[in-house]
């Protein structure tokens, strides 16, 4: 039975590549129509007046109600909320690929004893699930009296966010030549000068897709800020906006929180178009070499 | 020549990876100006000891000295050697000039002085018109050469170039071997060049250092080693197409001379300094080039199988009477027909003799003695 089945598959003739494709191309072009028409009807909905967001459905808007953003901006204090989640997510990021990128390249490069089980530590940080952490970081933030502070959350962002950047910059130096190294070493450089000269330059694709990962996961974290921020004024983005939904019940201001949504998605989609050229570069370094 | 003058010298150098012996007690010594080449199979050590002279690897025992100065444990930027890398490890973020001057940038050398020695190194080799681009703009060759000036510009006492020629295509590679070896005419700086291409080491060397398994088998310098090699396997890894190794019976072995059965036919040869005993096996080399088509009976009779035309000679693969396989080397162009036999003259005294381990019984150490300087 298999054996005709074998010999049956082999007298077909192979299909072209198009075709064979084609379950892929349909799976990705679904999936971007689905994404890029939510984004659509969110930013549509922002410009249109209360009554048309209820009954226009996916009509343009018959005006351009600017002044949504506004509202949002304002009375929904997304201002105050944008620069405190610029701040956190800024010193957080900056502070991650400070901490991550020499920390890889010695892990992925040098030779010292307990190298392996360093790099299985950060590992398995990668594997705790949130969650279990709110509690203990609670206690902890209350302890050095960080919580409710963006001080305090940054410092969790930047725990939190080390092991997957350390993780993936490991395999980036890993993939570098090391007669890069050798001719580096030979032409006089010390250690640092070899990692800031040669090795961080040419794994700079591999930083920046470090950068906009932690970007974009940081910019939308939600069940952390949760728990650590109480104070309205210390609110970032996400957090705001869920306050927003919160206040739609009694105002029904719905173009309202589809322009705060807005305010949230603009900066990680410009962020994303600037670097996606090297981030994609990036990830697909090594494969094609 | 003076202890002092020795531009390096390995003195029972070792180096272990883990549990494996890849450098076994090297005794090695260099004179200035020197073009040596490490010649070997790969896995034999040649590069490992590069990497070891350089500095890149440390030694687990022995001393290394370069121009007297012990610098077993020296960093490698303060042993003054420079390296070609095969893969010639240019930085490619930065342009030519940069790469070529990226050493004196890290010793912060004065802006003028820098862009001044780049450009000499840059005309030297002929790409000053590259200067300002990047690595992956330019050719093999071009890369190959700003290799080389990044080692050029610094003037060190030592060059040590890894492979530089493996990936150059056929033409390339004839004409940057020329191009070395006219560089080192001109610049006179001590070089060590590994290789596993013969025909690099045989027209680029002053001296080859053979190597098998870790261990140094002959040094000496191109012709030395081809005329007179210490045993089997250096007189097969020099020359192309290489030796062939027959295996022959002794008939008569006497201070006036040697015979030997091949197959059925009997072959004379000058005497070896050792007297075998009738009936011994021994191994014979006799190089392609080596034979001749004989006048009359000839002292080899050959079938042949398969005739390769190159043009100015051609390469006859044929067999003894008793299935040894030989290829020949011939001026000219001749075809003998597939199947048809040839009588063979053999250039007797081009003929080398092997014990049962290997070693050529007509070999005469002298030469090495010298080499190495005892």
């Amino acid at each position: 039975m298999t054996d005709t089945a074998t010999v049956a598959a082999r007298r077909q003739p192979r299909l072209p590549g198009w075709v064979r494709r084609l379950p892929a191309y349909i799976l990705v072009w679904a999936w971007t129509a689905f994404t890029l028409a939510a984004i659509l009807y969110v930013v549509m909905s922002a410009l249109k007046t209360k009554r048309e967001v209820l009954r226009s459905g996916w009509n343009l808007p018959q005006e351009w109600v600017w002044s949504n953003f506004a509202t949002a901006w304002t009375v929904g204090r997304l201002g105050e909320y944008f620069i405190n989640s610029l701040l956190v997510v800024g010193v957080s990021v900056f502070a991650i690929l400070l901490v991550s990128t020499p920390a890889a390249y010695v892990l992925a490069r040098a030779r010292f004893r307990g190298r392996e089980t360093l790099t299985n530590l950060f590992v398995i940080g990668m594997g705790i699930p949130i969650p279990m952490l709110f509690i203990p970081i609670f206690g902890i933030l209350s302890y050095l009296r960080l919580s409710d502070s963006l001080t305090g959350l940054s410092l969790v962002f930047i725990a939190i966010s080390i092991p997957v950047t350390i993780y993936l910059l490991t395999g980036f130096f890993a993939s570098l030549p090391s007669e890069l190294e050798a001719a580096a070493v030979l032409e006089g450089c010390n250690d640092f000068q070899v990692f800031w000269h040669v090795m961080l330059p040419l794994a700079m694709p591999g930083v920046l897709t470090a950068l906009i990962l932690n970007l974009i996961w940081l910019w939308n974290e939600y069940q952390l800020s949760l728990v650590i921020l109480n104070s309205p004024q210390n609110r970032t983005l996400p957090l705001g906006l869920y306050s927003l939904q919160n206040a739609m019940q009694y105002t029904g201001d719905w173009p309202g929180m589809f322009a705060g949504v807005t305010i949230v998605i603009i900066p990680t989609i410009i962020a994303y178009a600037l670097l996606s050229e090297k981030m994609i570069a990036g990830m697909t370094m090594g494969a094609v070499k | 020549m003076s202890e002092a003058s020795k531009a390096f010298e390995a003195r029972g150098v070792s180096k272990l990876y883990g549990e494996t012996a890849v450098l076994k007690d090297i005794d090695l010594s260099i004179e200035r100006g020197e073009f040596v080449v490490l010649l070997g199979p790969s896995g034999c050590g040649k590069s490992t000891l590069m990497r070891c002279i350089a500095g890149l690897e440390k030694t687990n025992a022995g001393q290394m000295l370069i121009d007297g100065r012990d610098v077993t444990t020296v960093a490698p930027a303060e042993r003054d050697v420079a390296m070609v890398f095969q893969s010639y490890a240019l930085f490619p973020h930065m342009n030519v000039a940069d790469n070529i001057g990226f050493g004196m940038r890290i010793a912060h050398t004065p802006k003028a002085e820098m862009s001044a020695r780049v450009l000499a190194a840059a005309k030297l080799l002929k790409i000053e018109h590259l200067l300002d681009r990047k690595p992956r703009a330019l050719s093999g060759g071009q890369r190959q050469r700003v290799a080389i000036g990044r080692a050029i510009v610094r003037n060190p006492k030592i060059f040590l170039f890894d492979e530089p020629l493996s990936n150059l295509d056929a033409a390339l590679r004839l004409e940057t071997r020329v191009e070395l070896t006219k560089l080192h005419h001109r610049i006179g700086n001590t070089m060590i060049y590994v290789t596993h291409d013969q025909v690099e080491a045989m027209t680029m060397a002053d001296k080859i250092v053979v190597m098998r398994e870790g261990r140094i088998e002959q040094i000496g310098s191109p012709l030395e080693l081809y005329n007179n090699p210490k045993n089997l396997f250096v007189a097969t890894f020099l020359g192309q197409p290489p030796t062939n190794v027959v295996e022959t019976t002794v008939v008569q072995s006497s201070a006036a001379g040697l015979t030997v059965a091949v197959g059925e036919d009997h072959l004379t040869l000058p005497a070896t300094g050792t007297v075998l005993a009738p009936g011994q096996t021994v191994r014979i080399g006799l190089r392609p080039e080596s034979f001749s088509i004989g006048q009359g009976r000839g002292a080899l009779t050959v079938l042949v199988d398969l005739v390769e035309q190159l043009g100015n000679e051609t390469l006859v693969h044929c067999q003894l009477a008793n299935g040894q396989t030989l290829t020949l080397k011939l001026p000219g162009q001749i075809n003998p027909p597939a199947g048809s036999s040839l009588a063979l003259d053999v250039a007797r005294d081009q003929t080398m003799i092997f014990d049962r381990d290997g070693n050529n019984l007509r070999y005469d150490g002298r030469g090495e003695q010298s080499q190495r300087g005892i």
